[in-house]
């Protein structure tokens, strides 16, 4: 493990360490990767963001002026290769990884809840660009609402907002995964108590 | 009703993702090479490799409104610096050596025309062509910024880097540039990937 912190790789790479950006990307890999995924929307435009992004991060390295932390830097520049990648597309991505991913997943044992999941994992991917790139980093990252918005360029509030949007329509589509009929058994209701 | 809170949970819980072992292969092999390149930062000084490859593009420039040019000129000099048509003049800008990428890209994309004279060579056209003529800047003026670098005044000038859209050139000169100045303060190219903004 190299002893240097992020800052002074990125430093030491600008200086010519031909070793230290490669550590850098090491390091953060995994996070940076599940970010691009679920924004991304698929692994192969996940795949090619992330190797976008880090070379596009290796050759800007000079540019990085410490206002920010190195990690959000690197984030930003990855969020925004995904979201690129996303508009270019002319078709919708495929899901199939869903539930590849929910298959090796340890974490979530029984089978209503698994499928709740990859419902909620499919209904993400369905969420407008803003909406999603803010509730992976929140919600589904753990970053601070501060750091999404540094990540994502706007203000804190819009970051709040957007999550707010984006989870009352997941809230309703796990709404209608659980209870499909909800809905029509309302419009029943309504319609028994007005005939009578 | 799935509650706000529920959906949050459930976001937490959402595996994690690790990354495939042939992104990862693919992804440190581009880095490697892009180790080996000489291009390895935002900014690129101009190195030997650049300015051979300059020279050969102006043999090699054969097209036809650069040999009309030359034909125009009446002799086999040197061919003549190009200037835009209309080059944006900027002033005011307090440059730092450290950070001058960083500072270039705000200053480009951001700050306005100048509004008036900037008392360098940038306010005439000839003059224009007759400093990027001086340090033989062959590309096409895209824009100049009259201003301070270094603490000392000087112009900024940012040209297209002949025949590789890859790359922007940039000089700082000294605000009486010309004929009689032709003192380069800094040359670099500066490495506009795909991703970002051409300035």
């Amino acid at each position: 493990m190299d002893p240097r912190s992020d800052a002074q790789l990125l430093t030491a790479h600008v200086a010519g360490d031909s070793a230290a950006f490669g550590e850098l990307f090491s390091r953060h890999q995994d996070r940076l990767w599940a970010v691009a995924l679920r924004t991304a929307g698929s692994p192969e435009d996940a795949s090619d963001a992330l190797q976008e992004a880090m070379i596009s991060a290796f050759r800007r390295a000079g540019s990085f002026r410490g206002e920010a932390a190195v990690t959000t830097w690197l984030h930003r520049i990855v969020v925004n290769a995904c979201l690129d990648q996303h508009r270019r597309r002319k078709t919708r991505p495929t899901t199939a990884w869903i539930e590849t991913l929910h298959d090796t997943a340890h974490d979530v044992d029984d089978v209503a809840n698994r499928e709740l999941q990859i419902e909620l994992e499919r209904a993400l991917s369905e969420l407008p660009e803003d909406q999603r790139a803010a509730i992976v980093l929140v919600d589904v990252e753990g970053y601070s609402v501060e750091d999404a918005a540094a990540i994502l360029q706007c203000p804190p509030g819009t970051v709040k907002s957007r999550c707010a949007r984006g989870r009352a329509k997941l809230a309703k589509r796990l709404s209608n995964v659980r209870n499909p009929d909800a809905e029509h058994i309302v419009l029943r209701e309504n319609q028994g108590g007005s005939g009578t | 009703m799935t509650s706000d809170a529920e959906v949050r949970a459930r976001l937490a819980g959402l595996p994690s993702a690790s990354i495939p072992p042939e992104v990862r292969e693919a992804i440190m092999a581009r880095l490697a090479q892009e180790s080996q390149e000489p291009q390895l930062a935002d900014v690129v000084p101009l190195t030997p490799r650049h300015r051979r490859r300059l020279s050969g593009l102006l043999v090699a420039a054969a097209a036809a409104a650069f040999v009309m040019v030359l034909a125009v000129a009446g002799g086999g000099d040197p061919a003549p610096p190009v200037a835009s048509a209309q080059p944006v003049v900027k002033a005011g800008a307090i440059y730092d050596p450290g950070p001058f990428a960083a500072q270039l890209r705000d200053r480009f994309l951001g700050a306005p025309a100048a509004t008036k004279q900037t008392g360098t060579f940038a306010d005439s056209p000839p003059e224009i062509v007759a400093c990027t003529g001086s340090i033989d800047a062959f590309g096409e003026v895209l824009t100049l910024d009259a201003g301070v670098y270094g603490g000392q005044a000087a112009v900024v000038i940012v040209s297209t880097y002949p025949g590789d859209t890859e790359y922007e050139e940039v000089w700082v000169v000294n605000p009486q540039c010309g004929d009689a100045d032709t003192d380069v303060i800094r040359h670099f190219l500066l490495d506009v990937d795909k991703s970002a903004t051409r300035l």
